[in-house]
């Protein structure tokens, strides 16, 4: 039985993983906005996490579709067999699992349906939610751009990995030479339809806005609120580093290729080279064995011939604070645009500068010269400068670190979701035009016309058509 | 019935090979049909031509054998192989062990027909099965090997097996995949086997039960429109069509029927059909019939089970191009005549038309008028009158088709020229084709993931039948200037005028 404990709001958030299971920036930040939520003394508040069945084959019996996750009230595990990255479509859903998905949403009846993400779950989570919930407020936060770009949602180039800054069908057909665009014109509207169904869409950064709005998001339905972060682990500001030198770097986040760990190994290579060695790299992170071989094997290669690189694997949330406080300098060298990373937010909840890719998102959050410092994308040498300007320039630090932001505070981002989304009384603004052709409104009829309007209707040639050459046309 | 192996016959004779490099003889065949045969020289490999007759040297009898469809028959084929999609005469039981001819078929590869590099050879699952009409007592029940003449003939493998007329069907699907089949009509010559193969499938048609029918959702008694869609094997395709159909749109009193052709699960496609009904509130029959023989019987058994006014066929290729797309068809299908029959605006990714295997260009922006691609003929006016409309979407009122008699059975496995053989005898029927701007969809091939369908298998046949029917007409439109319904040109037609279907549509 789900409890139903007299609360005038009841929310549902849906999230691609708990974090509890798979660590991740979207599913974190997803996560903590539940909890905040939760807290609430007029939300009733619930989890829904996609759990594919491979990663935890222990945690979902195979003829269950939804479990309660880890004994708690209110946090669930939607099973997860086929999940199809193309068209964002979780076919075991589609395939029959649909009517345990409906019956769960029936039951819970939530106010607010908040999508953190379609990935495993499925896009079709949305129909299903408008089938069972009508009345509900559906709510999408954009983490990356998955809609847009099949290539991880990362709008990279797959061939020169190169930043791309638009899709169309044929470019991307040109990464994806096996499929034909006739293919990705059908994934763009199979989303866009889909996307009908959202009444607000969320961005956490202002980048990430402007691209959807590019895209062709409508102004009115989508809205920026950054990340809320919980307090545990904020630092007080002022808080000084554990090192006098201030040479401790550290890198956190996840050890894949667009994350540039690539690009931080080689700056660390050519500060040594240029007899800067008195310096550390600290990396923490996870999912090593995703990344490229190459990498991988450069990766190990570095930190067997370099005495700076310190790798300490994953970590836990709760462990935070204890890596941030070793750190003088985050680095965050990302290769693809990035949304909001939250290393960013955790840098500066622990008061500490952050050296950035000076693209995306990242350039977004960070201020050069203000509280960290840019380097060009994928460069190491302009890396190296950067890293050799902390390590000699006097007072750097010291000034950077006293200009760090304070971070949104979960707390604040309720409210912002709760006035800009949740609760506001504004009319469902449901985006249909969103997967319509150019052309739509020129055929467009009105109720009441009739089959006569054809004929009935004005015929003018368009000026660009010859005469001479279709003059039977003319005669007709 | 005329086999004829051009690869054999060179080699036999080396003088015929010479002449034809030379260019003194078009072919091989063309030597063989002027002078060979006069001469005494063997069409093909003596051992093979055996194979391809019954025990009493007569041809195979098809339509006989299919019309009893029971008993003992002996199987020969050939299976292709994901190298080399011409290897034949390897029999291969279903499950059991392939024999590797590659070293042997060599002979049969056709060097002079150009379309077969471009087959794709994993869609291939089964050569050619042929069937052949004898008591048990003729034929030994176990497997038999024969060897063909000389030693570089590789060794077949002929199997007796019991079939019954399910079987039979069921080994149709391998038997048009035949390449010697696709190669038999692409180069004019008639190697005899096309025929077998589309006697044989004609006849198993006639003989095939009604579908299993299937209903879900309240039943609805005269709905607005009835949409009949066919559903390929990939049913997650099928899934994204409905999903876009539906998603901006009520369905209301609108009536789907799907029809599945040779669904990968009964119980998968059931269900799909289930979840239509309940996630989009549509009314939905559906049915399966169990081998993907023919398109047009298909269609006409859904036409039988549909209820609604209106009919509206549309293709597994087919999306929506807006979310107003079935509040247009409503209004087209209102003002439509008893007697006509209304095509839509197939577009293509980048918004030009594609309809009746023509590419166009739009010129006027509410896409009244296109303009043919690299074809030397005059632009459409689309909210004209049209000679024929593609099978993707077409709009029909139900009695009118059935009055027809539908689309003609006599065209075999997938579509291909069934619809606009339906547009002509709408034609002569004093009917009226067009194609109504105001329907736009989206035709889409390579989302739905076909590949090489049967259709590509029967096409020859096919189109040799349409040809033989509407040559006549097909010279006056293109003598005329105008778009030919096919981008294929009339060819190697023999034969008057005849009207497919005399009769109307037995209904239920």
């Amino acid at each position: 039985m789900l409890r139903r404990p007299a609360k005038p709001k009841r929310l549902l958030s849906i999230a691609h993983f708990h974090p509890d299971i798979y660590r991740g920036g979207a599913q974190q930040a997803g996560y903590e906005l539940f909890k905040g939520f939760d807290a609430l003394e007029d939300y009733d508040a619930f989890f829904l996490a996609g759990s594919p069945r491979h990663i935890q084959p222990n945690l979902i019996p195979r003829d269950v579709t939804i479990v309660r996750h880890d004994g708690r009230a209110n946090e669930f595990l939607l099973g997860v067999d086929t999940w199809d990255s193309f068209w964002l479509s979780n076919t075991g859903l589609s395939g029959g699992e649909w009517r345990d998905v409906l019956g769960f949403l029936r039951a819970l009846q939530p106010d607010i349906i908040h999508f953190n993400h379609v990935i495993n779950t499925g896009i079709e989570l949305l129909h299903l939610a408008q089938v069972a919930c009508p009345k509900a407020r559906i709510v999408y936060t954009l983490h990356e751009f998955v809609p847009i770009c099949h290539a991880n949602g990362q709008m990279v180039r797959t061939r020169r990995q190169g930043l791309c800054d638009r899709a169309s069908w044929s470019r991307c057909a040109m990464c994806f030479p096996d499929r034909h665009p006739d293919e990705f014109f059908l994934r763009d509207r199979w989303i866009r339809a889909h996307f009908t169904h959202v009444d607000r869409f969320v961005a956490p950064s202002r980048f990430l806005l402007q691209r959807y709005l590019d895209w062709g998001l409508a102004e009115d339905d989508i809205v920026f609120i950054d990340y809320g972060r919980l307090a545990d682990g904020r630092a007080p500001r002022g808080t000084p580093p554990a090192s006098e030198q201030r040479n401790r770097f550290g890198f956190l986040g996840q050890l894949i290729d667009c994350k540039g760990l690539d690009c931080l190994v080689d700056a660390a290579a050519l500060l040594v080279k240029r007899g800067i060695a008195e310096f550390e790299v600290r990396i923490h992170g996870a999912n090593l064995e995703l990344a490229s071989e190459a990498l991988q094997s450069k990766f190990a290669d570095a930190v067997e011939t370099y005495s700076q690189l310190k790798f300490f694997g994953s970590y836990f949330n709760y462990e935070l604070p204890r890596h941030t406080a070793a750190v003088d300098w985050f680095v965050v060298p990302s290769v693809w645009w990035e949304n909001s990373p939250l290393v960013i937010q955790e840098a500066f909840m622990a008061r500490r500068p952050v050296l950035c890719s000076n693209i995306g998102g990242m350039a977004e959050k960070v201020r050069d010269g203000i509280d960290g410092l840019y380097f060009a994308a994928g460069d190491a040498a302009s890396l190296a400068d950067a890293m050799a300007r902390c390590l000699t320039e006097p007072g750097l630090w010291d000034r950077l670190a006293a200009n760090t932001p304070d971070v949104l505070a979960v707390e604040e981002a309720v409210e912002q979701h709760r006035k800009l989304c949740f609760e506001n009384d504004s009319p469902k603004a449901r985006p249909r035009q969103l997967w319509e052709a150019s052309w739509a409104d020129s055929v467009r009829i009105t109720a009441g016309s009739d089959a006569a309007e054809l004929e009935a209707a004005p015929f003018r040639l368009p000026d660009s058509f010859s005469a001479s050459t279709h003059d039977w046309l003319l005669d007709s | 019935m005329e086999l004829f192996d051009a690869e054999w016959y060179l080699e036999q004779n080396p003088d015929v090979k010479k002449a034809v490099r030379n260019g003194l003889w078009a072919s091989a065949y063309d030597h063989f049909k002027t002078c060979g045969r006069a001469e005494g020289r063997a069409p093909l490999d003596p051992a093979v031509a055996q194979l391809l007759q019954q025990p009493n040297g007569t041809p195979l009898n098809v339509e006989e054998l299919a019309a009893s469809a029971e008993g003992t028959c002996l199987l020969i084929g050939w299976v292709d192989d994901r190298v080399d999609p011409i290897i034949e005469f390897a029999m291969q039981p279903y499950g059991g062990p392939q024999i590797d001819l590659k070293q042997h078929i060599r002979r049969f590869r056709r060097p002079d027909v150009a379309d077969i590099k471009r087959v794709r050879p994993e869609s291939f699952d089964f050569g050619f099965w042929a069937a052949v009409q004898g008591p048990p007592a003729t034929r030994p029940e176990a497997s038999i090997r024969v060897r063909f003449a000389s030693n570089r003939v590789a060794e077949l493998q002929l199997q007796t097996t019991t079939i019954g007329p399910i079987d039979l069907r069921d080994r149709i699907l391998g038997l048009l995949a035949s390449p010697r089949n696709r190669a038999s009509r692409a180069d004019g010559v008639d190697h005899g086997l096309t025929r077998v193969l589309a006697a044989l499938t004609r006849a198993v048609i006639k003989q095939a039960p009604a579908p299993a029918l299937w209903r879900c959702g309240a039943h609805m008694a005269e709905p607005e429109l009835s949409i009949i869609i066919s559903v390929p094997r990939d049913l997650e395709n099928a899934r994204r069509q409905i999903a876009l159909l539906a998603m901006a749109c009520d369905f209301g009193r609108i009536e789907i029927v799907f029809v599945s052709r040779s669904p990968a699960s009964l119980d998968d496609f059931f269900a799909f059909v289930e979840s239509v009904g309940e996630l989009y509130g549509a009314s939905t029959v559906a049915f399966a019939i169990g081998e993907d023989l023919n398109w047009a019987r298909a269609h006409n058994d859904a036409a039988r089970l549909a209820e609604g006014r209106t009919l509206l066929f549309l293709g597994s290729t087919i999306f929506p191009g807006d979310r107003d797309w079935l509040g247009r068809t409503l209004v087209v299908a209102a003002g439509m005549r008893d007697s006509d029959v209304v095509g839509a605006c197939l577009l293509n990714e980048d918004d030009s038309v594609r309809q009746c295997g023509i590419d166009f260009t739009v010129i006027d922006r509410r896409l009244r008028i296109w303009e043919a691609r690299r074809r030397p003929v005059r632009p459409v006016w689309c909210a004209g009158i049209a000679h024929a409309v593609s099978a993707g979407t077409i709009l029909v009122r139900r009695h009118f088709f059935v009055e027809l008699g539908g689309f003609d059975e006599d065209y075999i496995g997938d579509c291909s020229y069934e619809a606009y053989d339906f547009c002509f005898r709408a034609w002569v029927a004093e009917g009226a084709v067009k194609v109504d701007p105001r329907l736009i969809f989206y035709d889409l091939h390579a989302p739905a993931q076909l590949g090489d369908s049967v259709s590509s298998r029967t096409m020859p046949i096919n189109r040799a039948l349409y040809n033989d029917r509407w040559g006549d007409v097909l010279d006056l439109l293109a003598n005329a200037g105008e778009i030919l319904p096919t981008a294929a040109a009339p060819a190697n037609r023999a034969g008057p005028l005849e009207i497919a279907n005399t009769g109307p549509l037995e209904l239920p």
